[in-house]
């Protein structure tokens, strides 16, 4: 069932992974820019706002985060940054649509959201343990 | 690692708490009035027990959805939007699932009483 912002957010990979290994202010640079070409390569300039305000949250939640649990728990990390990712997207539609209707979608947006953060933690995680630490 | 497993919990309670969510969302609903809304503003109100089948176009700025209502469902036919999602979620079934146009500002949702 084709739902609006579903998607399994592999970008996040490259954040998270980012988040643990660079600079914050590196970080948000790195998320501005790709939120934006995304958005340009896509063709989609409109949902912008959307992805921009998903993208926000996710980055702020996994940065706060950051201090709480370790580097072997980044996939923790990744599914609490998925689901600030729905919150933004979501506070972003009703704003937008000047409505709660579209609030609907949030549980299931969650749902999603889990499943996917868990993924991509998990592929974040599996980079971290074979790269090792020679990385910066 | 105590903290570990305390975000964890909270992790699986969000998660266990979306599911349910779901699924309550996914209810028929009550009425089967229907109500097309774009930019906030609700255009057209259309009772789908009684209406004969037809089509026709809502615009913002100078994007098109048509929208047309068969057999007492209502669906997006055509947009002019990027993503065309709209047209993908297909017919209006739940209280809590709205078929949403986000480009085009465009909600068609069953109204509430």
């Amino acid at each position: 069932m084709p739902v609006p912002g579903i998607k399994l957010g592999l970008a996040n990979i490259i954040t998270v992974y980012a988040v643990y290994h660079y600079s914050a202010a590196e970080t948000a640079c790195m998320t501005a820019v790709r939120v934006f070409l995304g958005a340009v390569f896509c063709g989609n300039m409109s949902a912008l706002i959307y992805s921009a305000a998903g993208a926000a949250l996710c980055l702020a939640a996994m940065l706060i985060m950051k201090k709480i649990l370790d580097e072997k728990h980044i996939w923790l990390c990744s599914i609490i940054g998925a689901v600030f990712h729905n919150i933004g997207q979501i506070i972003a539609a009703v704003i937008v649509m000047d409505t709660l209707s579209v609030a609907a979608y949030f549980p299931i947006l969650v749902l999603s959201g889990c499943i996917a953060g868990f993924f991509t933690g998990i592929c974040a995680q599996t980079v971290i343990s074979r790269l090792g630490r020679k990385m910066k | 690692m105590n903290k570990v497993k305390v975000i964890a919990a909270a992790v699986i309670t969000v998660f266990a708490a979306s599911v349910i969510g779901t699924a309550l969302i996914m209810q028929k609903p009550e009425s089967r009035v229907a109500e097309v809304v774009q930019d906030g503003k609700v255009l057209y109100t259309i009772d789908l027990s009684t209406v004969e089948n037809q089509s026709f176009t809502v615009t913002y700025e100078g994007r098109s959805n048509t929208i047309t209502v068969e057999n007492g469902e209502i669906y997006v036919s055509a947009a002019d939007c990027p993503d065309k999602i709209c047209m993908k979620t297909g017919k209006l079934q739940y209280e809590g699932m709205p078929v949403v146009c986000l480009p085009n500002k465009l909600i068609i949702r069953f109204k509430e009483d």
